[in-house]
């Protein structure tokens, strides 16, 4: 196992990206949702 | 296998979106509802009385003159058995429904078919029927537990004409396109259809409950 010798900065920014793809995916769901789903679901 | 282990960085933060997702929409969605709940309220209690006529066996005949618009509270719903009280509001739009029950309207400005009826306006202590739709699932799922009312059940409807006590006469499974509900023969009596998806969790089907006024 090597050691990564990457910044906590860049850790820290990696997470960040990961982040907003969950948000992103969460925002595209309850959009398809709203438009899927009907009225009284 | 640097890509691979991107990739599963990424499986994991899809993942995390879809939880997220399920939050928003069986919890989140509730908060909305909720504080909307807490303004239909205070609106409905400064609302001044409604005109109507007084028939006979408690029935009643509300004046043509009220109007609401999309979205106002119309009535308050109580119904015991399942725990349930929400202001009911006009209309049954995706907008309305967000705000709680939505009650089923003839068609006029702000309401366009398929979502109203031609018939004319029937309310709850009215002869005909008057249709009350609501969510399952989200927004606060009102009608979760409407499966549980058995005939003999109570449903209680306070108005700004009068209060009426509704008894559940029976529960219908159709499919999620039937539009029969809006289209009874012409009743000679009082009643109200509770509707919402069918089963929990699923828009395969529409419940549907009937109930008769009991004076």
């Amino acid at each position: 196992m090597s050691k990564s010798n990457r910044s906590w900065w860049s850790r820290f920014g990696e997470l960040l990206i990961w982040l907003a793809v969950s948000v992103g995916t969460a925002l595209i769901m309850i959009a398809l949702s709203e438009r899927l789903l009907p009225a009284n679901f | 296998m640097r890509f691979l282990r991107l990739f599963g960085k990424f499986l994991i933060s899809v993942g995390l979106g879809i939880l997220m997702f399920v939050a928003w929409t069986l919890w989140g969605t509730g908060l909305y509802t909720a504080d909307q709940q807490r303004i239909l309220d205070q609106a409905f209690a400064d609302a001044p009385d409604v005109r109507h006529e007084r028939l006979s066996d408690g029935i009643v005949e509300v004046d043509e003159s009220f109007r609401p618009k999309p979205g106002e509270a119309v009535f308050k719903m109580r119904i015991p058995k399942i725990d349930h009280e929400q202001v009911v509001v006009q209309g049954v739009g995706t907008e309305e429904l967000r705000k709680g029950p939505g009650h089923f309207p003839t068609c006029r400005a702000g309401f366009e078919r398929p979502l109203c009826t031609e018939l004319d306006e029937v309310w709850p202590g009215e002869i005909g029927r008057s249709i009350i739709s609501g969510h399952r699932t989200t927004y606060g799922a009102p009608f979760y537990s409407l499966d549980r009312l058995q005939p003999g059940d109570h449903i209680e409807i306070e108005a700004n004409w009068g209060d009426f006590t509704y008894e559940v006469t029976e529960k219908e499974i159709v499919p999620p396109d039937s539009t029969d509900i809006a289209n009874p023969a012409a009743s000679t009596f009082a009643e109200i259809a509770l509707t919402t998806c069918n089963p929990r969790f699923s828009a395969a089907e529409r419940l549907i409950v009937y109930a008769r006024y009991v004076p």
